[in-house]
């Protein structure tokens, strides 16, 4: 069991990491994100060293239809695109207040938002 | 309910489409890695941080959230970048501001139909009348998202409670137009009073519902409605130093005549002529009716506006070209990911038409 916490730790603090702030029941509550081959990811999702979880699944599967408001005032595409992956758009902010789109899943994980997209939509 | 999710919802312009869309985004072309800058750069670098819109239509209220808590940095001379959330304007909270034409049907179609120009809307008001407007410490969209499951939800839950609610209010107004007396008590005592009450968990006196059935506007009705009352007290406001000091600029504006000197220019030119010269005094602008669509028409599906703070010319093997530096709402990480905001100039101001007011600034007041 030593064995894996120590593992577990040493190879989730390979990767960088930051700390941003999630509003939730009334409160902010930090959430460690974790750098892992440039895509930003809840460090939950990494287990074993590995990303496993939905964002990382969803990350790595094919893109899905790509929906859009049907009012002419854009929205944050990015964001929009949370919703078509089966995920909510959450803002989350750093200690300075800057504002980051996070989709975040079923199983808790999240993913940048503008990661996803352009994973998924690369530029032509 | 509560009634922070539905002042959300009242600043709420997206439901779900069935139309698959193109993918790109179009307009906002970074400059490339390689491109290198040639000659003066003007920057305004005192800017609040970077927000994001989320799903909604209200890049609008953010354009002006920028512009606005940026004028208060430059007045007092303050770090914007290091600003509390109670220094910076709440967009959702300007969003009020922006009165425009009506609609007639829900509150998607309401909201979203105020395009073009509503920034310079929003600044009139706050720096001509109002003078404050709430905080980002009252009224901010992640908390307002923690509550609603995001936007999407809100709008599914809410859509037949709004249109009923236009209902209300246009009723209201038929009955008041040959008996206010009549029209004020029944809204004070009845099933429509406590439908509302009941269902929008709003938190008002009879009286100040009255009131607000007897504003001008269905969006002023709303804002009165349900912005938390919390925000309407002065400890959560933001004070705009410059109201009655500085004026609302827009370009172009066709009530004015184009000077003789603007004639020989193309529109791109003056537009970016006005861009140096409003940078060149540390003021952002605001760049509205961009159309993200990849062919630009009058009947553009999506609409977008957000902040110039930047100009610099840049070069690569091939050709020089202007660019300017955009602070965008959506989010930081597209600003990291997309040159720090640098674009291709031409190629994003094209993109308004020229429509009136597109570009919109402050300046100082003579």
């Amino acid at each position: 069991m030593k064995s894996f916490l120590l593992i577990s730790l040493f190879s989730t603090s390979a990767f960088a990491q930051t700390s941003l702030k999630l509003f939730e029941n009334e409160k902010y509550k930090d959430i460690k994100i974790t750098e892992f081959q440039k895509v930003h990811l809840g460090s939950d999702c990494i287990k074993s060293g590995k990303p496993n979880c939905q964002a990382w699944a969803t990350y790595s599967g094919k893109p899905k239809e790509n929906t859009k408001a049907n009012t002419p005032l854009a929205g944050d595409p990015a964001a929009h695109y949370c919703w078509d992956v089966g995920a909510k758009n959450r803002i989350l902010k750093s200690s300075d207040n800057k504002e980051y789109d996070y989709c975040i899943f079923d199983d808790g994980s999240m993913i940048d938002a503008w990661d996803l997209y352009y994973k998924h939509f690369p530029r032509k | 309910m509560n009634k922070s999710l539905f002042f959300f919802a009242l600043t709420l312009t997206v439901a779900i489409a069935a139309n698959a869309n193109d993918d790109q985004l179009y307009g906002l072309k970074p400059i490339g890695s390689k491109d290198i800058p040639k000659g003066e750069e003007q920057l305004v670098n005192n800017l609040p941080p970077v927000m994001s819109q989320d799903t909604l239509g209200i890049c609008f209220g953010f354009a002006a959230s920028t512009i606005l808590t940026a004028e208060n940095c430059r007045a007092k001379g303050t770090d914007c970048s290091s600003l509390p959330p109670s220094q910076i304007f709440s967009p959702i909270g300007l969003v009020r501001f922006a009165e425009g034409s009506e609609t007639t049907n829900s509150s998607a179609q309401h909201v979203g139909s105020n395009i073009g120009g509503s920034t310079s809307l929003v600044l009139q008001k706050v720096a001509y009348s109002a003078g404050r407007a709430p905080s980002e410490q009252c009224l901010s969209l992640d908390k307002i998202l923690d509550k609603v499951g995001g936007a999407k939800d809100a709008n599914h839950m809410q859509e037949a409670l709004w249109d009923r609610l236009k209902s209300y209010y246009d009723q209201y107004h038929e009955k008041a137009k040959s008996c206010p007396t009549c029209a004020s008590e029944m809204w004070a005592a009845g099933k429509e009073k406590n439908d509302i009450t009941e269902n929008f968990d709003i938190n008002k006196t009879n009286d100040e519902i009255v009131r607000a059935f007897a504003q001008d506007s269905y969006r002023e009705f709303l804002g009165q409605l349900f912005l938390p009352v919390e925000c309407n007290k002065l400890s959560a406001m933001v004070n705009f130093d410059g109201k009655n000091k500085v004026n609302v600029e827009v370009y172009p504006d066709s009530s004015k005549p184009i000077s003789d000197e603007d004639k020989k220019k193309t529109k791109y030119q003056v537009a970016i002529d006005k861009i140096h010269e409003v940078l060149k005094q540390k003021r952002p602008l605001a760049l509205n009716n961009i159309c993200l669509d990849q062919k630009v028409s009058n009947n553009c599906g999506n609409v977008h506006s957000l902040v110039i703070a930047g100009y610099r010319n840049v070069c690569n093997p091939s050709r020089c070209y202007d660019a300017v530096k955009v602070v965008n709402s959506w989010g930081q990480s597209w600003q990291d990911q997309n040159s720090q905001g640098w674009v291709d100039a031409k190629e994003l101001l094209d993109r308004t038409q020229y429509q009136d007011a597109s570009l919109v600034w402050l300046s100082d007041r003579k």
